[in-house]
């Protein structure tokens, strides 16, 4: 008697089982319903960079954590001496480049020591100087306009 | 410290201990002539010499024979005799005449006691030394046949000296008031033999019969004059001396008489027979000549001596550039040590002059030229935020400092061609000599190659280049020449300017505010050559050959 209880106890335990798991299939088709109403991921916004290393940037990279091997290189073709280029860029990103340390000397990669965290809004500006970053937010100083833009690949997602 | 202290008030009191040594003039130039004395030979029978004053302690042996030989230089040189002999025994030829001389040499040297000690570690440096030399020389010449007294006559000569700084290491200015005194009566006393002579030929006196009826004085070989001062033979004494009447051959002719207590003369004989003569020995303090056995030592010889000395040397590159101003500074520099040894062909400075040599060398220098590290300094403007940079090489993703200096190994090499000259001093006496020099040296052309190296990138040059280098130095030493040895000590400096690099090479120029983008900056400058510089110091101990 008490082996023939034991398989009704399990029986009911199952089909317990059985309607949370419906009752939770059913909660998340109905998520896309209500995703209108959450707050929805900041979009990448545009970071002009400009290159005052007095060396062409061979390559450009943003990427999200310091380890930048596996970022891609954002630029068509070298980025000249007091020239622009734009990338999109998340908050909390890090910058990359890699410059000549004298023209015939070694390439180096220097890469930003922080994330630009601030960055989440149109019309901010870094400048890559040969062994520093500034970041410049928007509505201050900014320098001329550079003699030459570089076309600029789309971000990778 | 102390020890080179004591070592060099040591050699100070070995110079002075031996200044009151005498020291030999250089003989006259032969003056040819053709007169009636080309058939005359002499015989320089008796030359003694005595000491007083500061030599009258001198041990006899110590008289050079030397003077013997200045003075038949002096007399060679003043007539064209058949033939000078210096030595016995000899043969008498036909028309002959016999010289006996004496040299009286006296010397006395003063001194301040006081400012000599005083002085003393500083060489004398203000010490001053005065005396006087008082020199005669009594000469008698006799017909070689007859013995007769052909003429004799004593001459006297007085010099003074005198030196106020360095005195207690210089002996100079003594010596040469020794050469005055003895140079001027040595000529003096062989012109009046030749004039003696020419008149005895003139009146028939010479070489004529043996006999005491020719001469009219009869007796034994003229005495020997005696180096003691009792038996000085003064110009009357020897008119007063007995002619000779025999000799101990029985021949008439007189013979040799050995002068007790002095060391032989050197055996020198001019003439045509005879030849040149065969050894000079016109100073007392030429050092003993060494007899070289093996051609290397031999060889060695003629090349002066050999020297090993450790050295420590500097060296700087610097390229400079233009700034603002238009000024040149320097961009880059760089700068390596070097010690070693070094072995090299040398020979210590005999006498104080001007000289001047040819140089051939060759150099060669591997270092590295970087420019400067330089903070820049931090600009705080609002609304932005300078970030630091993390840099790694791309080679291998190691970590590098974003600001390093630019860095390029040189190999700068010269082949060159030049001159050098200056001015050398020596002063001492035979025990020891300080010497030192002063030179300066230009490379007229140099055979260059430079080799300017970084990362994967290499540039050469190579090319003849004028003028572009030279050098300026100083030695200061001691040297030893009885012993052959010289210890000095050496600086050099050598400056190779404008070494041009294959082509223009950049580093990171001075800081410069760039209003463009509001912060210092430091751009690229191309450079296009660059200067070498060195220093060395040695000290080399000399074996003088």
């Amino acid at each position: 008697m008490r082996a023939g209880a034991d398989p009704m106890r399990r029986a009911a335990s199952c089909l317990a089982l059985v309607l949370v798991a419906l009752m939770a299939a059913l909660h998340g088709g109905c998520g896309a319903d209500r995703s209108a109403a959450a707050p929805e991921a900041p979009p990448p916004v545009p970071l002009r960079v400009f290159n005052y290393t007095f060396w062409p940037l061979e390559s450009l990279r943003v990427h999200y954590t310091p380890e930048f091997l596996s970022a891609a290189n954002l630029l068509p073709a070298p980025l000249a001496h007091a020239s622009e280029a734009t990338v999109d860029v998340h908050p909390g990103a890090y910058i990359t480049v890699v410059r000549l340390h004298s023209e015939h000397g070694e390439r180096e990669t220097v890469t930003t020591a922080e994330p630009l965290d601030e960055v989440d809004q149109v019309g901010y500006v870094l400048m890559v100087f040969f062994d520093s970053f500034r970041l410049v937010a928007p509505g201050y100083a900014m320098p001329p306009p550079p003699t030459a833009a570089a076309e600029v690949a789309p971000l990778s997602p | 410290m102390h020890g080179a202290r004591l070592l060099l008030c040591l050699t100070t009191l070995g110079a002075v201990g031996c200044a009151a040594r005498l020291r030999l003039p250089p003989a006259p130039a032969p003056r040819p002539s053709t007169d009636e004395l080309a058939g005359v030979a002499l015989h320089l029978r008796h030359f003694d010499v005595r000491g007083e004053g500061d030599f009258a302690k001198l041990e006899p042996t110590w008289l050079p024979d030397g003077l013997r030989e200045l003075f038949a230089d002096h007399l060679w040189a003043e007539a064209e005799y058949a033939r000078i002999h210096t030595d016995a025994p000899w043969t008498r030829p036909a028309r002959s005449a016999i010289v006996d001389a004496e040299l009286t040499i006296a010397q006395a040297r003063h001194s301040t006691v006081v400012l000599d000690v005083l002085m003393l570690p500083w060489f004398g440096l203000l010490a001053p030394h005065w005396g006087e030399i008082d020199a005669s020389l009594s000469v008698a010449v006799r017909d070689a046949a007859s013995g007769a007294v052909l003429d004799s006559f004593r001459l006297e000569r007085h010099e003074d000296f005198s030196a106020f700084v360095f005195t207690l290491l210089r002996t100079n200015f003594v010596f040469d008031a020794q050469r005055r005194a003895v140079t001027g009566l040595f000529a003096a006393a062989s012109a009046r033999v030749a004039n003696g002579l020419r008149a005895a030929l003139a009146a028939g006196r010479l070489d004529v019969a043996a006999g005491p009826s020719a001469v009219g004085v009869a007796g034994a070989e003229a005495p020997a004059p005696s180096s003691s001062p009792a038996a000085l033979v003064t110009a009357d004494a020897l008119s007063r001396a007995p002619a000779v009447a025999s000799s101990p051959t029985g021949s008439g002719v007189p013979g040799p008489v050995p002068l007790a207590g002095l060391p032989p003369a050197a055996a020198v004989e001019r003439g045509d027979e005879g030849g040149l003569p065969v050894r000079r020995s016109h100073s007392l303090f030429a050092p003993p000549r060494l007899t070289y056995t093996s051609r290397f030592w031999s060889t060695l010889a003629l090349l002066g001596g050999v020297e090993v000395s450790p050295f420590y040397g500097f060296a700087r590159v610097a390229s400079q550039a233009k700034n603002e101003s238009g000024a040149r500074v320097d961009i880059a520099a760089g700068q390596a040590t070097q010690t070693g040894y070094r072995v090299a062909l040398y020979k210590a400075p005999a006498r104080t002059g001007f000289f001047v040599y040819p140089t051939l060398g060759y150099m060669q220098q591997t270092i590295a030229i970087a420019d400067f590290r330089e903070t820049l300094p931090k600009v705080v403007l609002p609304g932005s935020r300078d970030i630091e940079a993390v840099c790694r090489r791309v080679k291998d993703y190691a970590l590098v400092e974003c600001g390093a200096p630019t860095v390029y190994d040189l190999d700068m090499k010269s082949g060159y061609g030049g001159g050098r000259g200056g001015l050398e001093f020596v002063f001492g006496d035979s025990g020891v000599q300080m010497f030192g020099s002063a030179s300066l040296g230009l490379n007229l052309v140099e055979y260059r190659a430079i080799r300017a190296h970084i990362a994967d990138h290499t540039g050469k040059r190579r090319g003849f280049d004028w003028l572009g280098s030279g050098a300026a130095g100083g030695t200061l030493g001691v040297s030893f020449p009885e012993s052959h040895v010289a210890l000095r000590f050496n600086v050099d400096y050598e400056l190779y300017r404008n070494f041009k690099y294959a082509q223009p090479i950049d580093f990171r120029g001075p800081s410069t505010w760039d209003e463009t983008v509001q912060n210092y900056v430091r751009p690229p400058t191309y450079v296009d050559g660059a200067s070498l510089s060195s220093w060395s110091l040695q000290c080399a101990l000399a074996l003088t050959l």
